[in-house]
């Protein structure tokens, strides 16, 4: 269970998060929504332990992470990835997720031995290319890569920050798929960022709705698509209430 | 191109039993990086041997240097090649070194006129040659670990600077602290116990060293951190950690680059381990390419063997056929030229991302698949 209780980040003047909370259990993907500048990155940069939060704390299975620390927040089991690829580009694919693995070896030495590299490799579909520099990759097998590499931290959640951004229909169809079979091989909590909204309900069970740094919803995609509040941030307005419809007609 | 195929394998095909589990694979890693360092290390050896069989006596003493150089090159590769951190302090471990031995195994009689009011009595120490060499060691390794503490925080250009300003301390101690270094005077009567096979073998040794250095677990961590910090940091890495370590292996490989060159010319001054030493190591390495050990050996070899062939021009060469004027300066220049060159048509050297074994590996297999395409395209679609 990943829980997020009362997180405040504020940047100058401007409050990038407040009082964010949520929850996550290992077997749930869930989708964190919003329109620009909501906080998402903000937030997966707090859990990831890249940025100091004001307050506010971030456990899992109970145990409290260390703040702005990211070796705490690996070694407790959260994993993440990037907006834009960042791969070590003259390493091989294989060594790109070698390095995670070995690093895993070290923080979580009990998971660490039940992931192979080889296996992660295989499961996005890179074994064929696996030792080419992971620069030379296609874009579309750079985000796969990234994934692999997190993976190979046995992470027990998984922060995917926009992993679509970039890619086609195509692509971004298989990335689901992929995403999809990793996490039943593996089975770790997912934390999906994405504006692609077809995207976000193929994976998702659950949504989060972010905006100007608060948590305006959370709950199943039908019932997130059907609140108004979320309606407002995503179609800019309110929808007409029936004295208001009754006025138009 | 085969990069070009999305994802290619079938989805939901059931995971391979792999044949290795991971911690044997590692081992084996090891292996390839121990094979790889001797493949590396052969050349020099078969160099080594040539000049000894055929060469007449004086290259042998121009070759030990040239190996003591390439000790230095490959103590730089370690740090720099591998953190990515530009890296001007390392003639500070190979002086560290080089006095060390010089003062701990000097003949005391020796001693009595050269420093005689040394601190701590040490003229009236005399330790045997290789006790005194694992001493200075360990000075170079506790001076390395304390400069590490600072080093291995900082990243990019402010690293560069608290280097040189390390280098600029030594030198500057070595210098006007004439009682222990004997100041800018040579300091001589060092027991000349290195020979040139001495040296060969710890070359080669070194080669090996910075090999396995390279393809260890601190390496590739290390190496992953150069090429992405952030995506570093998301891993969980340790940089700070890293870096100190090759910093530490680093100073130790150059002071004992330090230790050789002491036992092997008997004579030493603060002027051998300053910026002239700095630069030309610096060269080779960005000659031959930082990335790799590979590079390490070939910009040496290089660099050595031209800066000779122009140091022979300088003094005016008759070719026969037409005599050319004394050109004092020339090694200077051409040794820019290189630079220059060698920077604006191969910025990564002459090396490249491969290692020696891994470039021929990757043209026998290139070789292969030619031969018989329809092997490697049935490889490519398992």
């Amino acid at each position: 269970m990943l829980e997020v209780s009362g997180i405040n980040k504020r940047f100058g003047g401007v409050a990038a998060l407040s009082e964010v909370s949520f929850s996550c259990n290992r077997d749930e993907m869930i989708g964190l929504i919003g329109p620009n500048g909501a906080g998402k990155s903000t937030l997966v940069n707090v859990l990831s332990g890249f940025l100091c939060a004001d307050s506010g704390s971030l456990a899992v299975n109970g145990r409290v992470v260390a703040r702005c620390d990211p070796i705490a927040a690996v070694r407790a089991g959260i994993a993440r990835t990037f907006q834009t690829s960042r791969l070590f580009g003259d390493m091989t694919v294989r060594q790109n997720v070698e390095v995670a693995h070995s690093r895993c070896m070290e923080l979580r030495p009990a998971e660490g031995v039940g992931v192979d590299p080889e296996i992660l490799i295989d499961e996005c579909g890179l074994t064929a290319l696996s030792g080419l520099p992971a620069a030379t990759l296609a874009y579309g097998n750079q985000r796969l890569l990234e994934i692999a590499r997190s993976m190979a931290l046995a992470p027990a959640f998984l922060l995917l920050d926009e992993p679509a951004a970039g890619l086609n229909d195509a692509e971004t169809a298989l990335l689901a798929r992929r995403i999809i079979a990793i996490r039943e091989q593996h089975g770790c909590g997912i934390v999906v960022i994405d504006h692609d909204l077809s995207f976000i309900n193929t994976l998702c069970e659950r949504l989060v709705v972010m905006d100007h740094g608060r948590v305006i919803a959370s709950g199943p995609p039908e019932t997130i698509w059907s609140d108004p509040r979320v309606i407002e941030v995503y179609v800019g307005q309110t929808p007409p209430t029936e004295t208001q419809q009754a006025t138009i007609q | 191109m085969a990069d070009s195929s999305f994802a290619s394998a079938p989805l939901g095909a059931p995971a391979p039993v792999s044949a290795t589990a991971p911690a044997a694979r590692g081992r084996r890693r090891m292996l390839r990086a121990l094979v790889g360092g001797l493949v590396v290390a052969l050349p020099v050896l078969v160099i080594a041997l040539g000049i000894d069989l055929l060469a007449p006596g004086h290259y042998r003493h121009m070759a030990s240097i040239a190996m003591i150089n390439l000790m230095i090159v490959l103590g730089l590769q370690v740090y720099m090649g591998n953190s990515g951190i530009v890296h001007l302090g390392h003639s500070a471990f190979v002086g560290l070194g080089a006095y060390g031995v010089a003062i701990l195994a000097t003949p005391v009689a020796m001693k009595a006129l050269s420093i005689p009011d040394a601190p701590l009595g040490l003229a009236q120490v005399q330790l045997h040659p290789l006790g005194a060499a694992l001493a200075a060691l360990a000075v170079v390794g506790v001076i390395a670990l304390l400069t590490g503490l600072i080093i291995a925080r900082l990243s990019g250009v402010a690293a560069t600077i608290v280097s040189l300003a390390f280098l600029i301390v030594c030198h500057g101690m070595f210098l006007n602290w004439p009682a222990l270094f004997k100041g800018n005077q040579a300091f001589f009567g060092i027991p000349r116990e290195i020979g040139f096979w001495g040296v060969a073998a710890a070359a080669a040794g070194t080669v090996v060293l910075a090999r396995l250095f390279r393809e260890s677990r601190t390496g590739m961590q290390l190496r992953a951190s150069a090429q992405d910090m952030q995506a570093a940091r998301a891993l969980g890495l340790d940089v700070t950690r890293l870096r100190r370590r090759a910093w530490i292996l680093s100073a130790l490989i150059c002071g004992g680059a330090g230790v050789m060159f002491a036992y092997l010319t008997g004579t030493i001054s603060p002027r051998a381990f300053y910026f002239q030493q700095v630069f030309l190591t610096l060269a080779m390495l960005i000659l031959g390419g930082m990335a790799t050990v590979t590079g390490a050996v070939l910009g040496t070899l290089l660099l050595s063997v031209g800066l000779e062939v122009i140091r022979r021009a300088e003094s005016g060469l008759d070719l026969g056929f037409v005599a050319l004027p004394q050109m004092l300066g020339l090694s200077g220049v051409a040794l820019g030229i290189v630079i220059v060159l060698g920077m604006a048509l191969r910025p990564q050297g002459l090396a490249g991302r491969l290692e020696l074994d891994e470039y021929i590996a990757t043209t026998l297999r290139r070789g292969r698949s030619t031969a018989a395409p329809g092997t490697a395209q049935g490889e490519r679609e398992k």
